[in-house]
């Protein structure tokens, strides 16, 4: 039989569980609404039950701790579906910047320029002797160089601003890759802290989020960090996501050992990026730039075989160095005398015949003797769109997983504010019962002091 | 499943957020007209409008340049049934010379007649139009025929000063189609037998200036081939100008049907537009509205 000294102090210890379980439920409480916070439950335990004369009799309640509530498996799914989001995301916030570059339904894209200049060659040609003709030909034409240079320096802008957000992500990488590694060696003292969970969680979260990164939970507490099947962090051991800065000014992913392979990127926002960056920039500056050079190359070409305003040869319309986008513009003779644009081919100043062959050129495939010039240019708008528009499709699908996932872990851990409320009360009935016992236990003493 | 309060707000926002950006969507349409915004909203369709906004471009530029072929064909008209009048008038004088009841004296006169109206045919033939010659083809520095004159101011003889050229510009009115703007000099001037209008105008004037009957009697055919040669080019170009009408009426069908057709693919229907933003305006206040009485009780409002 248990005395009531022993009983009192199985009151003592649910009064201390049942408020160590209060408390854990005012730190759900006030962190309710706390980002990669999972609510925590006061463990209780029945206390040992102790034998003597007249059987068993129980000790009360011990406080265990705190427990965090976490699906680890959740957790995986929603850190792989977020890695997506996170490529989708970031390659379409840069698409879109592309497509505003590149333009196509408003005036300012390239196919208006290009229908000027087109316009101002068949206005020549029906006055070919005139010089207000010719300065509007010049005009369209230093149009045209504007908005192919305006691309190239947007692209380049761009092209710049995507490899500091590549080095700053792959910076914070590293610095996340290596608090993982800090933690590892302390969790071998603090497995179990929840504190320490959810501090990590979110390190994870942000990790996955930027590379795509996977962990796996080894048993002593510490945890495996791997990109592809390349393992990042081994205990308190780190590799960190190497680069270099490759030619034009873009970052390379660099072996993570000596002699590897690079590191490859399936997800994250860091493969968004470079996507964008090597994928989508390059092809369409490729595109351009042939577009570019064709356009230049057509026009000289009928350019040249004509007489000028003064009846000399004429000299080359567009820079006959054009290489691409960048250096597209007009000649120097062009530019600095429109009298030096041609619109004859026999030398006579009525003849029209160039001005007519020039109007020509719209309609005529001179790319890959299949497009024309405005073809080639409505094929980049809607390729470009298109290609926002899968990236779009698949980031949806990312999002859509990645809320089905959040809810799933909002589910498990998430605060409700229903439920912590009801385990208040709960609480608060055990508690005040235990301080009942306590005073009914005191009086019981009291009693027996009197037969003293 | 467990629901938390935190998992309802979210969700909440996320689909307040979504009806909220389909509206913002269609308030997008409403202002600018446009269906699309940027070409990824509909890769497709932004094809076809940027295709639409060339072909409409060039179907004014066809129709710009046949309106500037019809007008240049409708001075060459002009110039044309005046040479015809003109001729006929010299035929007339001719015939008047070829009487044998008049006199040197009234030959004479009617010789000056006829170097009137040899100025006038110069006068037609050399006109300027804009800021080349009419029958000038590609000669725009020089007048396409040079004059010489005697010491007293006679048209001795009248030649094209450059032959090369005379050939009429030419404008595109539709892709591959090429039309020009005038006839060839050679068609209303020159004469089958080889020699040319002017030429015959200056023979005429000197068989009445000698008195020559007979030269004049001779001079009589010719002056017909060259009547009926000015009105077959009158016929011709007539032709040509009833043939551009119809061109231009085509190309003004063709324009406004490729306005339609852009018009289509572009612009926001604004009935269908307006009907849909306020039905979804009115999904979206409902939304909010549930959300805000959703949101609210919990059990700290009953503990």
């Amino acid at each position: 039989m248990a005395g009531i000294n022993a009983t009192l102090a199985t009151a003592r210890r649910a009064m201390m569980a049942q408020q160590a379980a209060m408390s854990v439920t005012g730190d759900n409480i006030a962190n309710a609404n706390t980002p990669g916070y999972a609510r925590r439950r006061g463990e209780m335990q029945q206390g040992p039950v102790i034998y003597g004369a007249g059987g068993g009799f129980g000790t009360g309640v011990d406080y265990t701790g705190i427990r965090s509530l976490r699906d680890p498996f959740i957790e995986q799914q929603l850190r792989r579906s977020s890695a997506d989001a996170g490529r989708y995301d970031a390659s379409e916030q840069q698409l879109s910047i592309v497509e505003t570059t590149l333009g196509g339904l408003d005036e300012l894209g390239l196919n208006t320029a290009l229908d000027r200049f087109w316009s101002s060659w068949h206005d020549l040609a029906s006055d070919p002797t005139s010089k207000g003709a010719r300065s509007i030909v010049q005009l369209a034409g230093q149009d045209l160089a504007n908005r192919f240079q305006g691309i190239d320096r947007s692209l380049n802008d761009q092209t710049r601003s995507i490899s500091g957000l590549i080095t700053e992500k792959i910076d914070r990488a590293n610095l996340l890759i290596n608090q993982l590694a800090k933690f590892n060696q302390e969790s071998l003292h603090k497995v179990g802290s929840g504190e320490v969970d959810d501090a990590r969680a979110g390190i994870m979260d942000e990790l996955s989020k930027i590379v795509g990164a996977t962990f796996q939970p080894l048993p002593d507490g510490s945890i495996r960090v791997l990109v592809g099947a390349v393992s990042l962090v081994e205990g308190s051991e780190v590799k960190e996501i190497g680069y270099e800065i490759g030619h034009n000014g873009v970052p390379q992913l660099l072996p993570t050992s000596q002699g590897g392979q690079p590191l490859v990127l399936e997800s994250g926002e860091i493969a968004g990026l470079m996507d964008v960056q090597s994928d989508h920039i390059t092809d369409l500056r490729t595109q351009l730039d042939r577009i570019a050079v064709t356009l230049a190359t057509e026009v000289n070409a009928v350019h040249t075989t004509g007489y000028d305003f003064y009846g000399n040869p004429a000299a080359a319309f567009f820079n006959e160095g054009t290489t691409g986008i960048g250096n597209f513009k007009l000649s120097k003779e062009v530019t600095t005398d429109p009298s030096r644009i041609a619109a004859s081919l026999n030398g006579r100043l009525g003849d029209n015949s160039l001005a007519l062959a020039m109007g020509d050129l719209e309609t005529a495939p001179l790319l890959n003797g299949t497009q024309t010039i405005g073809d080639g240019y409505k094929f980049l708008v809607t390729e470009i769109g298109a290609k926002i528009n899968e990236n779009r499709l698949l980031s949806d699908t990312a999002q859509l997983s990645k809320k089905q996932m959040e809810s799933w872990r909002e589910s498990v851990s998430g605060v409700s504010i229903d439920e912590e409320m009801s385990k208040m009360i709960q609480y608060e009935n055990a508690f005040n019962a235990a301080a009942k016992l306590t005073q009914t236990l005191s009086k019981m003493l009291d009693t027996v002091m009197t037969l003293v | 499943m467990r629901i938390t309060q935190n998992s309802v707000v979210s969700k909440t926002i996320a689909q307040v957020q979504e009806r909220f950006q389909r509206l913002a969507e269609l308030q997008q349409q409403i202002t600018t007209g446009l269906l699309l915004n940027r070409p990824s909203d509909d890769p497709n369709r932004a094809g076809h409008i940027i295709n639409a906004t060339s072909v409409l471009n060039r179907d004014s530029r066809y129709l710009k340049n046949a309106q500037i072929l019809q007008q240049e064909l409708q001075a060459t008209d002009t110039a044309v049934s005046q040479v015809s009048d003109l001729v006929s008038r010299v035929r007339a004088s001719a015939l008047q010379g070829a009487n044998g009841g008049i006199n040197a004296s009234d030959r004479y006169a009617l010789a000056r007649e006829v170097d009137g109206e040899l100025s006038e045919l110069l006068r037609i033939a050399d006109q300027r139009y804009g800021s080349k010659y009419l029958f000038g083809g590609s000669n725009a520095n020089q007048s396409p025929f040079t004059i010489e004159k005697d010491v007293n101011g006679k048209i001795i003889s009248v030649a094209a000063s450059d032959p090369e050229a005379m050939k009429p510009t030419e404008l595109t009115i539709e892709e591959g189609v090429r039309m020009s703007t005038s006839i060839p000099a050679g068609d209303l001037f020159n004469l089958p037998d080889g020699t040319d209008l002017f030429q015959l105008l200056i023979n005429t004037r000197n068989a009445l200036d000698g008195n020559d009957k007979d030269a004049i009697t001779a001079s009589l055919d010719t002056l017909q081939d060259a009547v009926d040669m000015s009105s077959s080019a009158s016929t011709l170009i007539g032709t040509r100008l009833r043939s551009t009408q119809t061109i231009l009426d085509r190309l003004t069908a063709t324009k406004s049907n490729s306005e339609e057709r852009l018009s289509s693919l572009a612009d926001a229907d604004a009935v269908d537009v307006i009907s849909r933003y306020n039905q979804e305006q009115a999904a979206y206040e409902t939304s909010l509205r549930a959300t805000a009485r959703i949101i609210q009780p919990s059990l700290v409002n009953f503990v």
